[in-house]
């Protein structure tokens, strides 16, 4: 497996993005808890969690099943 | 078994039956089940025809047992139990061993879900001599024991909790619908992304030779095969508890965030909560109940025969090899530990209170961390029998 620097770029944005969520989350959460209830914020995380698991089982799959030639930046 | 369509055609089909058929019916419900069930056991499962016929004498032996030891039952209901579980059980014992040790005639007695379907044959069994289930109906047993998404890796049914939910089915809502969705995706991700991911560098990857077998590497590979195990194992759990809810069959949870367990105790009521409820009420309650009858006055003996007793068979009900009853016996051995110690830790703890009074926060929360971590590496540690077959590990330890 080849690790380019785009490839550590993007990791670090969407870990950074993922922790600066949560931050900004935890912060405002007496103002985040106003909006929905305990139930409908549950479903709202599961559908969340839900879209991205498709999308992670979907480049998995993508990556498993593809020839990595196929994957040249922005020729995929 | 998810990854095949029959799996979903069927899945599709048993929806569409219970929409139809009012939950009054629930003979017609279970057969429905049974039904379907046997077809894409067969049609996914590919089993041969002789272990299909071991299958079908096996499920068919339990109802018949339960009505020819009817009056025996009223006066002995132990001896009944284990009469109907006999044939059961030595078809059981003698195919599992035949399997690991592959006798090729009497292999054909082992087939894929028979451990399973030993302790839902052993639950319902007992549970209609101690009395909990009066005369259990064969047509949901046989669906009790055919039960598709949950024949494989389970979770497994009690009768009861089966025959419940036939006849009052789940609600499908929008709730409902969110939560099955995402639990089908989230055990999708843990089978087909986190355990590829992680495999190769667990115990698996000792077994086979593809990473070196240092003291390093085996700790390393026992906590990351802790991982695989779960991901694996609770993926399919959540699948079929997902798909089993999608037709209104409500299914128990099987694990409940094991590895943050403070103990062995702890951690075997976190892990295959399914199995080791089974392991608790039928198999350590009446081996230690039978014990006390005989030594009353030893009731430490008691308890180390029971924990033994229970581990033995767990070991051996996970396979027939010496390595499956060792992890089994590893984890008596801190279950005996942990039962002698806990007095002692609780009288200390007790006096440390009084001393320094109720605060200590800190102390106590060093100590559930410390705990935690302990049981982590303990349980981790013992996957290293439970994977690493004896002679390879005996070859191996010789560095």
């Amino acid at each position: 497996m080849v690790i380019t620097p785009r490839d550590a770029i993007f990791v670090a944005i969407f870990l950074g993005g993922l922790v600066a969520s949560v931050v900004v989350l935890v912060l405002a959460r007496k103002r985040v808890a106003r909006f929905l209830t305990r139930h409908e914020w549950t479903i709202a995380a599961k559908l969340g969690a839900t879209l991205v698991l498709a999308f992670l089982l979907l480049l998995f799959g993508l990556a498993m099943e593809l020839p990595a030639e196929m994957f040249i930046y922005g020729r995929f | 078994m998810f990854e095949n369509g029959w799996f979903w055609a069927a899945l599709l089909i048993l929806f569409a039956t219970f929409h139809v058929v009012d939950p009054r019916h629930t003979r017609v419900r279970a057969a429905a089940l049974g039904l379907i069930s046997a077809v894409v056991l067969v049609v996914v499962l590919d089993i041969d025809p002789w272990s299909l016929a071991v299958l079908a004498a096996a499920v068919a032996c339990v109802p018949v047992g339960l009505h020819l030891t009817r009056s025996l039952a009223k006066e002995r209901p132990n001896a009944a139990a284990l009469v109907v579980l006999a044939p059961v059980l030595a078809a059981w014992i003698t195919g599992k061993l035949a399997f690991a040790l592959e006798l090729t005639p009497a292999r054909a007695l082992f087939f894929v879900g028979f451990s399973f379907f030993l302790i839902k044959a052993w639950t319902t069994i007992k549970d209609v001599q101690d009395g909990r289930l009066q005369r259990p109906d064969p047509i949901v047993f046989v669906a009790l024991s055919l039960c598709f998404p949950t024949y494989v890796a389970g979770p497994m049914h009690y009768y009861g909790e089966l025959e419940e939910t036939l006849r009052k089915p789940a609600r499908l809502d929008g709730s409902a619908i969110v939560d099955i969705v995402f639990r089908v995706l989230l055990g999708l991700f843990k089978i087909r992304v986190l355990t590829p991911l992680l495999k190769p560098l667990s115990l698996d990857a000792l077994a086979t030779g593809e990473v070196a077998f240092t003291p390093v590497t085996l700790v390393g590979a026992s906590i990351v095969y802790s991982a695989v195990i779960w991901s694996d194992f609770s993926g399919y759990s959540d699948l079929a508890i997902a798909t089993t809810r999608a037709v209104g069959v409500r299914t128990p949870e099987n694990f409940a965030w094991p590895y943050a367990a403070t103990s062995v105790r702890d951690f075997w009521q976190r892990w295959h909560i399914t199995f080791s409820r089974v392991l608790t009420s039928y198999v350590f309650v009446p081996v230690t109940r039978a014990l006390t009858r005989k030594m009353a006055d030893k009731p430490r003996v008691v308890m180390v025969l029971g924990y033994i007793a229970t581990f033995l068979f767990c070991g051996y009900w996970h396979g027939a090899t010496a390595n499956f009853l060792i992890w089994g016996l590893v984890h008596a051995l801190a279950f005996i530990a942990y039962d002698l110690y806990r007095p002692w830790a609780t009288k200390r703890r007790l006096k440390h209170r009084a001393a320094r009074g109720a605060s200590g926060g800190g102390r106590a929360l060093a100590i559930r961390g410390a705990s935690i971590a302990g049981t982590f590496l303990f349980v981790s540690l013992a996957w290293i029998f439970f994977v690493l077959p004896l002679p390879v590990l005996v070859e191996k330890l010789r560095w």
